[in-house]
């Protein structure tokens, strides 16, 4: 029976780990979304807002279904080798899903610093030092919704409050990469980002419910995008 | 797990396939050679050709049924052994007509031998009105093996010229190389979907067909990349408005995917693409089907 020390415990942990101003390096990432500002495409809040809505759609078949799938993880009822395994299987099919090598390399390099985070976060949980420990091991790849799954599930955050909450920091660290790259005012910046809850709620619905077979599922026209990311001659932005 | 829900990639419970393939290529008397092959009911192919003189074999599916229907399920398994080279193309486009209530499967497991060579470049996929398409291809490279296979799906127009009108095509690639996991390329499109229209700008960039090339090739480098991004920039552009981009792989190899408006522009790009790689490493000659 969870006391109010334990709650409150979980909703810290929560909103620490989605912070945008969590150390994970996502300031230098901005998934492809530099390509249309260069092209013209991306150039003021309204336009900003667009991609951001199939950014968080795209998602819902990528890093929140990571968030989802390793929650499910934490909370099965696997032995412990069996969930290294497990766990070790998740964090190769999300690396090989990701078709963009600038995209591997930013999952790659935020998971690693997510993992160590989390680790500090969530000092007691198994999984979670086994993630962090793995990673500079080279036994996995890294994840960020992988690591931050772990520590939501091993906390005790509910599966969908953590979808939430993730997907609303990835919101708001895109949108701050926005305000510098496009740029955008600080207001209209935050009313983008409201305009977004309700592309949040539609992801966490949509990852709520994608299975194993939608891991990595592409919104073809931003991959394409981030491909190109690789091609540009100035970049402000690695991926 | 993570294994997939059984009602997916295929029918639940299971249903006796509309079309079965097996075809085994190897080396034999100094070519390649069917040296295995079973096939029933709706699929089949056509006595091997040979196009220059590298002893490369051409091998055609043909779809005597002419068209795919709601409930079908084929299922296609081709071996290249070690040494051996296939080209493998389709008769003409594999049509999925409307699937109410049901979906068509597809099952395709490929294996490429030590310095084997497969290209699969088969006609562009053509989803009609209400269609419902999932195709899954299992690819099992060996680290010095040579995959090459592309993908086109056009939509079909419907009889009230309404285009762009098919349910679903999801197709997963998943690729092994020296039994390692390397690629999961996951296409899902729902274009009568409210989420897929309301995100069409970013998902399609308001282009209607899709094409992918997936290519392993042991001794591709960084260097072959930027030939092959300016190559996929020299097809960019014109009627069809043909835009897309190309990644490396984790192992040595790439992957193309571009959106268009037509389905020849799209072929071209692909077709090019195969000839720089025969080119590039093999010295052979530009891939000229017999079937046009």
């Amino acid at each position: 029976m969870p006391n109010t020390a334990t709650e409150l415990r979980t909703k810290l942990i929560t909103w620490h780990l989605t912070d945008s101003a969590l150390p994970t390096g996502s300031f230098a990432h901005s998934a492809g979304m530099e390509t249309f500002i260069q092209s013209g495409q991306i150039d003021d809040a309204k336009s900003y807002g667009r991609w951001l809505a199939t950014y968080l759609y795209q998602a819902s078949f990528n890093e929140a279904l990571a968030v989802r799938l390793s929650m499910d993880l934490a909370a099965s009822e696997l032995s412990d080798t069996e969930k290294i395994s497990q766990l070790s299987q998740l964090d190769q099919l999300c690396h090989a899903s990701q078709t963009p090598r600038q995209v591997r390399q930013s999952m790659n390099a935020m998971g690693k610093r997510m993992a160590r985070v989390v680790a500090i976060t969530v000092s007691d949980a198994f999984l979670v030092n086994e993630y962090a420990e793995g990673i500079s091991e080279n036994r996995y790849h890294g994840n960020p919704g992988i690591a931050a799954g772990l520590a939501f599930g091993c906390a005790g955050v509910s599966t969908i409050d953590g979808v939430h909450a993730y997907l609303l920091q990835m919101a708001n660290s895109m949108t701050q990469n926005a305000i510098r790259a496009i740029p955008l005012g600080q207001d209209a910046g935050q009313r983008t980002l409201v305009g977004a809850y309700e592309h949040i709620e539609r992801s966490a619905q949509l990852a709520m419910r994608h299975t194993i077979a939608e891991l990595g599922v592409v919104a073809p026209a931003i991959e394409i995008s981030q491909m190109q990311h690789e091609g540009l001659h100035a970049r402000m932005f690695m991926s | 797990m993570w294994t997939l829900p059984a009602d997916i990639f295929s029918h639940h419970p299971p249903r006796e396939e509309t079309g079965i393939l097996e075809l085994g290529v190897g080396i034999s008397g100094g070519r390649s050679v069917v040296k295995q092959q079973y096939f029933t009911r709706a699929l089949k192919v056509v006595r091997t050709h040979y196009l220059d003189d590298t002893g490369q074999a051409y091998v055609t599916i043909v779809n005597p049924g002419g068209g795919y229907v709601g409930g079908d399920a084929y299922r296609i398994e081709v071996e290249v052994e070690h040494d051996a080279s296939l080209l493998l193309t389709d008769q003409s486009a594999v049509k999925v007509y409307r699937t109410p209530n049901d979906y068509v499967v597809q099952n395709m497991h490929v294996k490429v031998g030590d310095c084997a060579v497969l290209e699969y470049i088969p006609d562009q996929l053509i989803l009609y009105r209400d269609a419902d398409y999932r195709q899954q291809i299992t690819a099992d490279v060996h680290p010095n093996g040579s995959l090459l296979m592309s993908e086109i799906i056009t939509p079909g127009w419907s009889p009230d010229g309404g285009k762009f009108l098919y349910d679903q095509a999801f197709l997963r690639n998943v690729v092994t190389v020296g039994g390692k996991l390397e690629i999961i390329d996951n296409l899902k499109l729902n274009p009568t979907g409210s989420d897929f229209r309301s995100h069409r700008e970013y998902v399609m960039a308001g282009r209607t067909h899709i094409s992918t090339v997936i290519c392993l090739e042991p001794g591709l480098t960084d260097n072959h990349i930027d030939q092959v991004r300016d190559l996929v920039r020299s097809h960019e552009g014109g009627e069809s408005a043909l835009w897309g981009s190309v990644s490396r792989t984790n192992s040595a190899g790439f992957i193309v995917r571009a959106l268009a408006n037509r389905t020849e522009e799209l072929m071209h790009l692909s077709t090019s693409l195969a000839n720089f790689v025969r080119a590039e490493f093999r010295g052979q000659r530009p891939i000229l089907l017999r079937k046009y």
